[in-house]
């Protein structure tokens, strides 16, 4: 057979380039080599197509992609927040109001969501991990942004205004990540009683009641999807089990490998050998699904 | 086989999309290529090409044959060609009995593609990729089976057929076959554009964002072979968008 003719990568088509721009990662499309490679990447990386999400999280990786860019530029003289500012602005432009999804960095402020809110007020969904004490600039960018499905906020944003906002303002939200350490029965309550249709429930990396777990269960009839992995003390009782079998997806993981709790929520006891569970677990038999499939047997 | 060249009484009109090029060319195909369907002693679609099909479970039928633009021929089962959306429909409106032509594909990248295909034919379910497709904002989430409460979720297997480690070897491809394929797979899914896991298209564009990622843009042109021509008016243009990087 003859071997098959060679296409030069710098004719492929746009949409597929713009298709592969879109999985590079913002901060290659911002300042890397890709945009730099050739005029047909430097057009695919400016569609606004390869805009539609952007995750600046790792905000480590964009400055580096800028110094490696082998630009002068000193980061003591700008500020985080303007330098933020500065992508947001760019992304913003790039993306021509289609940009669905936004993930912030830790050090974003207010500000920065107001200003995506106005510029992109199609935004579907952000994730904003910044801890507020005062968010009336919050709830402002959340009353421009009415086509909002979702969001990914700090514990300090649940609260009934807040969310209740939100419920107001965004028919089509439904979905919620929340950054805490600890969840009890009384922000369970906020969550349910401000969001009731809420489809989505992550909670991650977070220590759970097991009446706030058993709210959530209860009050959102329409929850699909919940994500309480992570926490190091369990409160996954039968109970709980046995009510989140009607969803699509539970994922109820500890942080640790399987079986390795350190306490017991239910008898208070401390430091549990896996091997040697205290007998309340050994009752309720979690800790032989939480096992897994080898003690199944 | 009159009846087959001309199912249910219909010229096909052409279109812009590919899909009805490609129903006339094999409807046309298959008129003069009569002797191709014979070999197989299976029911003749012809008297089924009237009804609405409850045709027989795919693994019974013949395989297709799609042929590329060497003129070599390439065999592709069934269940596996179900995941091309243009060959799915082509075998509901049975228009695929005859050779489906396959363009501006070689049939060595046409060999890799249905590989592909056969190895993930079987447990592709069109449904669990619509729902893909549909998932809540923002990446898609990779919705698992229905997971009872009974069993332990403290891991559940996303791959229980291995099919990741497959795909991670199969797709270690040099730059113009990954380039082919990727080509190749855009052109079997004429009408399904959008990309969901494990599909030859994202699993293609991935991988090539992945050897992207990170690289000056001199290592970029050596690893892909681009021939240089980024202007200074473009680079100018990144830069002053990118103020707030570039301090002069």
């Amino acid at each position: 057979m003859a071997s098959p003719p060679v296409r030069p990568w710098g004719e492929l088509q746009h949409d597929l380039l713009v298709a592969i721009m879109s999985r590079v990662g913002t901060p290659d499309l911002l300042s890397g080599g890709a945009p730099r490679a050739c005029s047909a990447w430097w057009a695919a990386a400016r569609d606004p197509f390869a805009w539609r999400r952007v995750d600046i999280r790792d905000w480590t990786a964009l400055t580096s992609a800028r110094r490696a860019a082998g630009t002068r530029a000193t980061s003591t003289s700008v500020s985080v927040q303007d330098a933020l500012a500065g992508v947001l602005e760019v992304a913003a432009t790039r993306a021509d109001g289609r940009m669905e999804a936004v993930l912030l960095p830790e050090f974003a402020d207010e500000d920065h969501i107001l200003f995506l809110a106005e510029r992109s007020p199609n935004l579907q969904y952000f994730s904003f991990p910044t801890t507020c004490m005062t968010y009336d600039q919050f709830c402002k960018a959340i009353g421009k942004l009415q086509s909002l499905k979702g969001m990914a906020v700090d514990e300090s944003l649940i609260n009934y205004d807040a969310l209740q906002h939100v419920h107001q303002c965004c028919p089509d939200f439904v979905e919620l990540k929340v950054f805490a350490l600890y969840v009890d029965d009384y922000m369970a309550s906020i969550i349910c009683d401000s969001l009731p249709r809420l489809k989505k429930l992550e909670i991650p990396n977070s220590d759970m009641s097991c009446a706030a777990i058993i709210k959530f269960l209860d009050c959102l009839e329409e929850l699909e999807y919940m994500d309480i992995s992570g926490y190091e003390t369990s409160a996954i009782s039968s109970t709980v089990l046995h009510k989140a079998s009607r969803l699509k997806v539970f994922i109820w993981n500890s942080k640790f490998e399987l079986g390795e709790f350190k306490d017991c929520s239910n008898c208070g006891e401390h430091s549990i050998n896996p091997l040697e569970p205290c007998n309340c677990i050994m009752d309720h038999k979690v800790m032989d699904w939480l096992a897994g499939p080898s003690q199944a047997s | 086989m009159d009846s087959t060249a001309d199912p249910k009484g219909k010229r096909p009109l052409y279109q812009e999309d590919g899909l009805a090029y490609a129903r006339a060319a094999a409807a046309a195909a298959s008129a003069t290529a009569a002797d191709e369907a014979e070999a197989k002693p299976k029911p003749k679609p012809s008297s089924s090409s009237e009804e609405a099909k409850p045709e027989p479970e795919a693994e019974e039928m013949p395989p297709l044959v799609l042929v590329a633009e060497d003129g070599v021929e390439v065999r592709i089962s069934r269940p596996a060609a179900r995941m091309s959306h243009m060959l799915r429909l082509l075998m509901e409106d049975s228009c695929a009995d005859g050779p489906i032509p396959a363009p501006n594909v070689h049939s060595d990248i046409l060999d890799l593609v249905v590989q592909y295909c056969e190895k993930h034919g079987p447990y592709y379910d069109p449904e669990a990729s619509e729902r893909a497709r549909n998932p809540f904002p923002p990446f898609p989430v990779e919705l698992t089976p229905t997971v009872s409460s009974i069993k332990p979720v403290t891991y559940v297997d996303p791959d229980p057929h291995g099919l990741k480690d497959w795909d991670k070897d199969f797709i270690s491809l040099d730059n113009s076959t990954l380039f082919e394929v990727i080509l190749v797979k855009r052109i079997l899914n004429l009408l399904d554009l959008s990309s969901t896991p494990q599909d030859l298209l994202d699993l293609g564009t991935t991988m090539v964002a992945d050897m992207m990622r990170g690289k000056k843009p001199e290592e970029i042109r050596e690893i892909f072979e681009i021939e240089n021509d980024y202007t200074p008016e473009q680079e100018a243009e990144l830069r002053k968008e990118n103020a707030w990087a570039f301090e002069d």
